[in-house]
């Protein structure tokens, strides 16, 4: 039998070790020993504002100690909610329909400000009166399209894939992790507050990271464990004026760090740099360990997690001469499936536990992988990764528009690298470019729109009979 | 102290993409959070040119969010530095 996040908290707070510990941002210090009177006074709070049981709130979640406290508040009372974080675009509704609630947290600027009086909660005037369910966390993948699924996942699976998490990076009570990427993502959240909050570790939130304001935190909190992106990782080699001996994991993840920068931020930070794989669905999955050499850290996706199982599936792919294949990953404490914005299911999670990554990757001799690119051709628009399969289906359901293929151009615009889609009309039907592109505008953000349309007879074929991109790529800039 | 905020303005102007006139940028604005809101890559660049432009290197206790405050606060960092009082370089572009 596994402990509740209810009991950890207890624990945490009664023992000698750990209650000392502190979660803190730039405004708040609480030892871990004051969090359970902390939580009940968010529990009245939330009771008095309509939102305690029975209710499914939505929570805008900045890297702030309300925040978190609100997360272990919903938790332990084994409430449903949902994440998203501060700043979305303004075409991603945030609050699904089957949400009864949404809470927004205001960030003080002094402590005078009880943590428990920063929430607006306001019932979701669009709540479609569908009963909550227990437990579960719903986060929003990034859709390609703004209309993104919710993923969820059990309350009993997060602490399961972090308890994995500690294991493997070996937080403990002694641990001082620090926060800086969003609280309301599953690497954030999943993958390093809930493992410090298991393991009765310092916690120090970062809210809007830079360089300057990294570099105060790890002044004043003296991180070991920290969790950041390939981008901050570039940025911080900038900063970082001497090595650091510090750290015990420095840990990124999202698209893969070119070799020569790991090797040299890895230098920077003694050697612990772990570049880790996973996704939303599938938490945390697998990291290579400190031991590995570092282009061995820099490149492979390493040993998978304990429990979680990795295979690749040959494509289907007749132009497919190498020995690369589909990644499939099945893990213990994965997701349970996609709901839409009423709580439907749009999907479940494969009844054999096996999921499609979406990445392409290859076994090396040693038998560990590498992901080498991504299933679906995607393109970065406007900071939003589009896939490029995303806009075909759409366009396909255009009156009068038979087959689409679309392609990334070469041609870099403001929104990014140029998308081009050629269509074919069915038969009779009258169509120009600037038609079809006009005709998308009510079906698909802005950046999604291809930025030029083609009518064309057909579309060419490969000998196997499958669509020639290569082709359709040489037509366009 | 103003030869340097005069400076930086310029600095800010031309290599930001804000599209404001050096002249426009008062000095006491904050720059990330509130006020000219530069991100976290402008920031890095910040750091940069300012090194540049003015002869320096930063030591790693001047990189604070307090140093970043304003246009201002960062000219009294730059006019106390080693060689930050003038360079007698002009402003770095691009």
């Amino acid at each position: 039998m596994t402990a509740s996040i209810a009991s950890l908290i207890e624990q945490n707070a009664g023992s000698r070790g750990k209650s000392e510990n502190i979660l803190a941002d730039d405004v708040y210090t609480f030892r871990l020993g004051e969090l359970p009177p902390l939580l009940d006074e968010i529990d009245a709070v939330l009771l008095q504002s309509g939102a305690g049981a029975g209710a499914c709130p939505a929570m805008e979640c900045n890297n702030s100690v309300p925040s978190a406290l609100l997360t272990l508040a919903l938790m332990r009372a084994g409430r449903s909610f949902m994440l998203f974080p501060p700043s979305v675009a303004e075409d991603i509704k945030p609050v699904p329909r089957f949400c009864s609630h949404r809470i927004v947290i205001s960030s003080p600027q002094a402590v005078a400000v009880p943590a428990a009086n920063c929430f607006g909660i306001a019932a979701n005037p669009f709540y479609n009166g569908k009963p909550a369910a227990t437990e579960k966390l719903y986060l929003r993948t990034s859709g390609s399209m703004g209309v993104s699924k919710i993923v969820v996942h059990s309350h009993a699976r997060l602490l399961g894939n972090a308890r994995n998490v500690v294991g493997k990076y070996g937080f403990t009570a002694e641990s001082r992790v620090s926060i800086p990427v969003p609280l309301a993502h599953m690497y954030g959240f999943g993958a390093e507050f809930l493992p410090a909050v298991i393991a009765g570790a310092s916690i120090d939130l970062q809210d809007k990271t830079n360089v300057v304001r990294y570099l105060d935190h790890e002044r004043r909190f003296r991180p070991d464990i920290v969790f950041v992106t390939p981008s901050l990782c570039e940025m911080l080699l900038t900063a970082f004026r001497k090595p650091r001996t510090q750290y015990q994991a420095f840990v990124t993840s999202g698209q893969r760090i070119g070799e020569e920068l790991f090797r040299t931020f890895d230098r920077t930070v003694g050697g612990r740099l772990i570049n880790q794989y996973g996704s939303t669905e599938m938490g945390a999955t697998a990291a290579c360990d400190f031991g590995d050499a570092p282009e061995k850290r820099a490149a492979e996706i390493g040993r998978p997690m304990d429990g979680v199982e990795l295979r690749l599936e040959p494509r289907g792919d007749a132009t497919n001469t190498d020995v690369s294949g589909d990644l499939y990953c099945r893990h213990p404490w994965g997701f349970e499936g996609y709901l839409d914005e009423d709580g439907e299911w749009i999907a479940k999670a494969a009844a054999d536990g096996w999921y499609r990554t979406g990445d392409i990757a290859v076994k090396t001799p040693g038998g560990s992988m590498i992901v080498t690119s991504r299933a679906d051709a995607s393109v970065n628009r406007s900071g939003y990764l589009v896939m490029l399969s995303d806009i075909e289906r759409i366009v396909e359901r255009l009156d009068g528009v038979g087959e689409v293929a679309v392609v990334a151009g070469k041609k870099e615009t403001e929104r990014g690298q140029s998308i081009a889609a050629f269509c074919v009309l069915r038969s009779g039907a009258v169509l120009d470019g600037t038609q079809v592109r006009r005709r998308c505008a009510d079906l698909m953000p802005p950046y999604a729109i291809p930025d030029e349309v083609r009518i064309v007879t057909e579309l060419p074929l490969l000998a196997s009979g499958k669509l020639n991109r290569r082709a359709l790529e040489s037509l366009v800039a | 102290m103003e030869g340097i905020i005069d400076r930086l303005r310029h600095l800010v102007a031309e290599n930001m993409n804000l599209s404001v006139k050096p002249e426009e940028i008062d000095p006491d604005a904050q720059l990330l959070d509130g006020g000219l809101k530069l991100d976290s890559l402008s920031l890095v660049k910040l750091i940069g040119l300012s090194e540049r432009e003015f002869g320096i290197e930063f030591g790693e206790d001047d990189l604070c969010m307090e140093s970043f405050a304003s246009l201002r606060a960062l000219a009294g960092v730059i006019a106390v530095h080693p060689g930050g009082q003038d360079s007698g370089s002009h402003i770095a572009t691009g």
